[in-house]
């Protein structure tokens, strides 16, 4: 069987926005495999209803036991794969099958391992960032050299500006994970339907424009 | 990982407290209880079934018993028992000061239909 190979263009953490993705790719004939490295791999088959769902996982097993993938089975839903020890995804093809989660306030809890994860790795991030950015100005400040010549220099423009796109990524997706959980625990359901298209239409945009921008200072 | 207590018992937490209490019981027995005790009202999907059982886990609110094949078998330990009473008591209270409630409106709807 025919295999290729993508990644979603939005917010990896925005789990809603991954499952219509992935049911979107079902229906054009892409069904989930698994993933290789940053890559998701699919295999070319017949369009399908497929309804997905992304779990945050609530320990450090990198897989569900053999218990959880047979209860889950039980009820409809097969394992597909792991994510980075993040979350697992699920999928079923019935359409009547019962949810993952019947219960919101238990649903919120299962977010709370992976919001403290993407709230640790963005102040982690954000830390390491002032610390490059003090390294650096602390040498223009020894060297008696005026600050403003770090705002000349390509080299360290690119870098401020790549840094802070980095600071502003995990920042982003520590509050979309952190606001599914609050939603969840005030009693608002995930609607599990999304225009992910185009609310990251700029998200699109703002990637692409870095990577423009990334290739502009490696030429000058 | 460090610890944050649970601060709200859900119907479905609740209800897994209370199959608990009939003794050790592994994951599956446990959602097929629930549904039995309560008559098909409350189900717990798979997912939160296993978050509950992770939750209740890592709060040392159960304790593994034994495995037997794929399936794990956990029973209450003394936080649990008292995290059940704990909101047995808070529901018996919820439900008296309904009826206190209940029984003082009725009494005023009942003296503005005698004048």
């Amino acid at each position: 069987m025919k295999q290729c190979y993508k990644r979603p263009s939005f917010d990896f953490y925005d789990t809603v926005a991954m499952e219509c993705w992935l049911s979107d790719l079902a229906q054009q004939g892409l069904i989930l495999e698994g993933t290789s490295l940053a890559w998701f791999r699919f295999a070319k088959g017949v369009p399908s209803d497929i309804r997905y769902r992304v779990e945050p996982t609530i320990s450090e097993n990198k897989q569900p036991s053999d218990e959880m993938i047979s209860t889950y089975k039980e009820a409809g839903w097969d394992f597909v794969v792991g994510l980075n020890g993040l979350f697992f995804i699920w999928k079923s093809i019935r359409a009547d099958t019962m949810e993952l989660h019947t219960d919101l306030i238990v649903q919120s809890e299962s977010y709370r391992r992976l919001c403290k994860k993407l709230t640790h790795a963005a102040l982690g991030t954000s830390l390491c960032v002032l610390g490059i950015f003090a390294i650096i100005i602390g040498g223009f400040l020894v060297s008696d050299r005026p600050v403003t010549l770090f705002l000349a220099s390509p080299l360290y423009l690119f870098l401020a500006v790549s840094e802070l796109f980095v600071v502003a990524q995990v920042v982003q997706q520590a509050r979309s994970a952190l606001r599914i959980k609050k939603m969840l625990a005030d009693g608002f359901s995930l609607s599990h339907q999304k225009d992910y298209r185009k609310q990251y239409r700029s998200y699109k945009i703002i990637s692409g424009l870095s990577l423009l921008f990334s290739m502009a200072i490696h030429w000058i | 990982m460090g610890n944050k207590r649970i601060e709200v018992v859900s119907e479905s937490m609740f209800y897994t407290l209370m199959a608990f209490l009939h003794g050790e019981c592994s994951g599956a027995e446990t959602a097929s209880m629930v549904e039995r005790l309560t008559k098909g009202r409350v189900r717990l999907g798979p997912a939160t079934l296993y978050t509950i059982l992770g939750r209740f886990e890592e709060e040392q609110v159960i304790k593994e018993t034994r495995t037997e094949g794929r399936k794990r078998f956990y029973r209450l330990t003394d936080k649990g028992i008292k995290m059940y009473h704990d909101e047995l008591e808070r529901l018996k209270q919820c439900i008296t000061d309904a009826t206190v409630w209940e029984d003082e409106n009725n009494e005023t709807v009942l003296q503005k239909a005698i004048f």
